[in-house]
């Protein structure tokens, strides 16, 4: 049944003569059918081929050579990877500045998320409003204005800081001091819980309330519902929300650019990866540089991603597998 | 299978076969070509790219509608915004091969290079640009290998914008127009006072400045920022004094720590505005615009200088005259002679001066900016005067900047954070700007 599941001609898969034709005859229409299938496919497909994987396949061999955008790039063979990791310390801190971000702010995120999940659970009266109410963040929470609020929240005479000064600690600027502001940038993407927020609900909801009753006919508190229930059940949602956050926030750009004024500022404190890429490409010129790096990147988060897939047999629970 | 037979016959009326949707496809294949077809019977177009504020935003759409009016048929689309990212839109622009026709240029260095701006020789020797009434000296600034890309749409120097109140309630004198860099560091440590510096730091985070502030300093010795080849200009020694006679005045609270200077992204969240300090230092161009933005009565003056100070010691006037916007026409740009004609428009006309003012600094043709000034703000009177003052004072003699000019200004706002944050020593800061700067310039 193995070959049968790569269904190349029927009579590789050894299908009865009798079935093949049934399935002839079914698929005789069905490609008509494909035609307009692929005709209402094509703005996407189009876009896939010509804005993506055209693109991605230039920029492969853009990052092998000089290119400054205005000029016919230069082949260099493999001088932009060896320059990125012996001579460009600027890139070495951006490497540690999006590591630091994706491995507090992507669990953290989670974290808060599910908690909240957990919370907005319950039975009361009104429940939607308040799911609706804490959704808000994450819609606006990628804008240009909430990173401008940010700046204000985290600035000098900012809210957090006043806070700080009435109970006596001395406030300073968060967002613009090069030991705070990524963590400022941290507490933005936490802050925007929401979509994981929605997924943790569903899979809340997903679980059987049997199993609940059975566990509290036995004894079990809700502590040990937690532990023994909802977090096995939950664990495919969590995957999934897991990579999805890996795949974000090692791509996060757009808080650090308008809180940094595009630099990654202070003192490259806040030089995500994406944003020195853009720096080198559109603000140096240096687009064989940044396609280099724009590839390095795609493998860092294709090894992450692997992981996550391969580290989910010992963690994640299917119903399926049980 | 019966759900499709359903779609298909739901409506008569909306019955799609394969030949209707072809037919569909291909109009829709072509519109664009249709469309690009009735465009170019239209009458003529032409694109404008500019960066800057609300205030120059509006005089410019006003000057725009100005020379539409005189050249009727002629559509002129704008295309505007403040400064961070500008530089960078337009890069893509080029690269693109959609780039405006006319546009101001923050860095032309690479552009220049790759052949995409126009040589104004041509225009200026046949009259069609007339610089006539300009300075040459500021002209030069704009030559590269002795060629004239742009004219200066406005010219500019240096200088420090003084909170006038701040100077009143301290009964402190406004400095004069000659003050040496001693006296900028006594007028700043006695205007401060807790959570209150006497000048903003020389570095921002919009990185607008941190050269320009050295070369004023540096052309007191009579040097540059960079060498005629391209090279760093200047040694270790002058810029270890740099980073330490700021260094000092940082320590002295007369001038901000790092954290309150990281804080300004732009003019508009500078400690001048945000009533952290009493003296910025900045583009003098910006004088009506920082204006609007503060109660307090703005008066403006040169850089100080080296010359009978202790420190920061020079042996001739640092301080120069610039343009503070360039005006470039693509070397691309449909209509060649309508983008000069719009050039020599904006630099000459009476009528275009009125609009602007100062828009742009002040006006490079010295009979517009006579004509306009009796219409000015106080502010921009102190300004012109200013540009006045350190263009008779000025030393002769310009190095223009490398293509990765803008580079090596990054790199020294990031130096002077370094300092600032005091994440490295002076030494060892200087030491890894000379690496770094040796390695972007190559």
């Amino acid at each position: 049944m193995a070959i049968g599941h790569s269904s190349e001609s029927p009579a590789a898969t050894g299908v009865s003569p009798s079935r093949a034709g049934t399935r002839l005859t079914r698929t005789r229409k069905p490609l008509s059918d494909n035609a307009y299938g692929y005709l209402f496919l094509s703005p996407w497909l189009v876009g896939l081929l010509v804005f993506l994987a055209g693109p991605t396949l230039v920029s492969l061999y853009l990052s092998f050579t000089d290119f400054n955008l205005l000029q016919p790039p230069k082949w260099v063979g493999a001088q932009n990877y060896i320059t990125l990791f012996t001579r460009d310390p600027r890139y070495l801190k951006a490497l540690r500045v999006t590591f630091t971000y994706v491995f507090t702010a992507a669990p953290l995120n989670l974290i808060f998320a599910l908690l909240l999940a957990l919370l907005l659970n319950s039975k009361i009266r009104g429940i939607s409003f308040y799911r609706a109410v804490y959704y808000v963040p994450s819609l606006l929470g990628g804008s240009v204005a909430i990173a401008i609020l940010w700046q204000q929240i985290f600035g000098l005479d900012g809210v957090v800081s006043q806070i700080l000064g009435f109970f006596g600690v001395h406030g300073t600027s968060w967002v613009s001091s090069p030991k705070q502001a990524l963590w400022t940038l941290v507490i933005l993407h936490v802050w925007q819980f929401g979509s994981a927020m929605i997924i943790f609900l569903a899979g809340l909801k997903q679980i059987p309330a049997e199993l609940y009753e059975a566990a509290t006919i036995d004894g079990a508190g809700k502590v040990r519902r937690f532990w023994f229930i909802t977090l096995p059940m939950l664990t495919p949602v969590i995957f999934f929300n897991l990579v999805l956050q890996i795949i974000n926030s090692f791509q996060a750009f757009t808080p650090a650019f308008i809180i940094s004024g595009g630099k990654g500022g202070p003192l490259d404190s806040t030089l995500f990866y994406t944003l020195y890429v853009y720096i080198q490409g559109f603000t140096n010129f240096r687009m064989g540089y940044a396609s280099a790096m724009g590839w390095i990147l795609l493998i860092i988060i294709g090894v992450f991603t692997a992981l996550a897939f391969l580290s989910s047999k010992y963690w994640v629970h299917y119903d399926d597998a049980r | 299978m019966a759900k499709q037979a359903d779609l298909k016959t739901a409506g008569p009326a909306g019955r799609l076969t394969r030949r209707t949707i072809l037919v569909g496809a291909g109009a829709l294949a072509v519109s664009p070509l249709l469309s690009g077809v009735s465009f170019a019977q239209d009458a003529t177009t032409m694109r404008l790219s500019w960066w800057g504020s609300d205030d120059r935003h509006k005089k410019t759409l006003a000057l725009i509608q100005l020379f539409q009016s005189k050249h009727p048929g002629l559509t002129i689309t704008p295309e505007y915004g403040g400064f961070v990212g500008y530089q960078d839109k337009l890069s893509t622009q080029f690269a693109g091969g959609n780039a405006p026709d006319v546009m101001q240029v923050a860095e032309p260095g690479p552009l220049i290079a790759a052949g995409r701006l126009l040589a104004l020789d041509d225009y200026i020797a046949a009259g069609k640009i007339d610089v006539s009434n300009a300075s040459q000296s500021v002209l030069d600034t704009a030559k590269v290998d002795g060629k004239q890309y742009s004219v200066p749409w406005g010219l500019a120097c240096g200088c420090y914008f003084f909170d006038n109140q701040v100077f009143e309630d301290a009964k402190v004198d406004i400095p004069d127009y000659g003050w040496t860099w001693d006296e900028y560091a006594k007028v700043a440590k006695s205007l401060s006072k807790p959570g209150f510096y006497g000048s903003a730091d020389i570095w921002a985070a919009a990185g607008t400045r941190s050269l320009a502030g050295l070369e004023v300093f540096l052309r007191g010795r009579q040097k540059y920022a960079f060498t005629p080849d391209g090279k760093i200009g200047f040694g270790p020694d002058e810029i270890t004094e740099w980073f330490t006679f700021w260094d000092e005045l940082r320590k002295a609270g007369a001038v901000p720590p790092g954290e309150v200077t990281a804080l300004e992204t732009g003019f508009e969240t500078s400690p001048i505005i945000t009533g952290k300090a009493a003296m910025y230092p900045i583009n003098s161009s910006i004088a009506s615009s920082l204006q609007g933005l503060t109660k307090h009565k703005l008066t403006v003056a040169p850089f100080p200088t080296g010359v009978g100070s202790t420190a920061l010691k020079g042996d001739q006037y640092g301080a120069f005259v610039n343009s503070s916007m360039q005006v470039f026409i693509n070397a691309d740009a449909k209509d060649k002679d309508l983008a000069a004609a719009f050039v020599n428009f904006a630099l000459n006309d009476p009528e275009a001066a009125k609009i602007q003012l100062m828009a742009r600094g002040v006006p490079a043709s010295s009979k517009i900016a006579e004509l306009v000034t009796p219409d000015i703000s106080p502010v921009e009177q102190s300004m012109v005067a200013t540009v006045k003052y350190v263009a008779d004072h000025a030393s002769p003699g310009f190095v223009p900047w490398p293509k990765q000019g803008a580079e090596v200004q990054d790199l020294m706002q990031r130096s002077h954070q370094a300092v600032a944050f005091e994440q490295a020593s002076i030494a060892d800061t200087v030491s890894q700007f000379f690496d770094q700067a040796g390695q972007i310039l190559g």
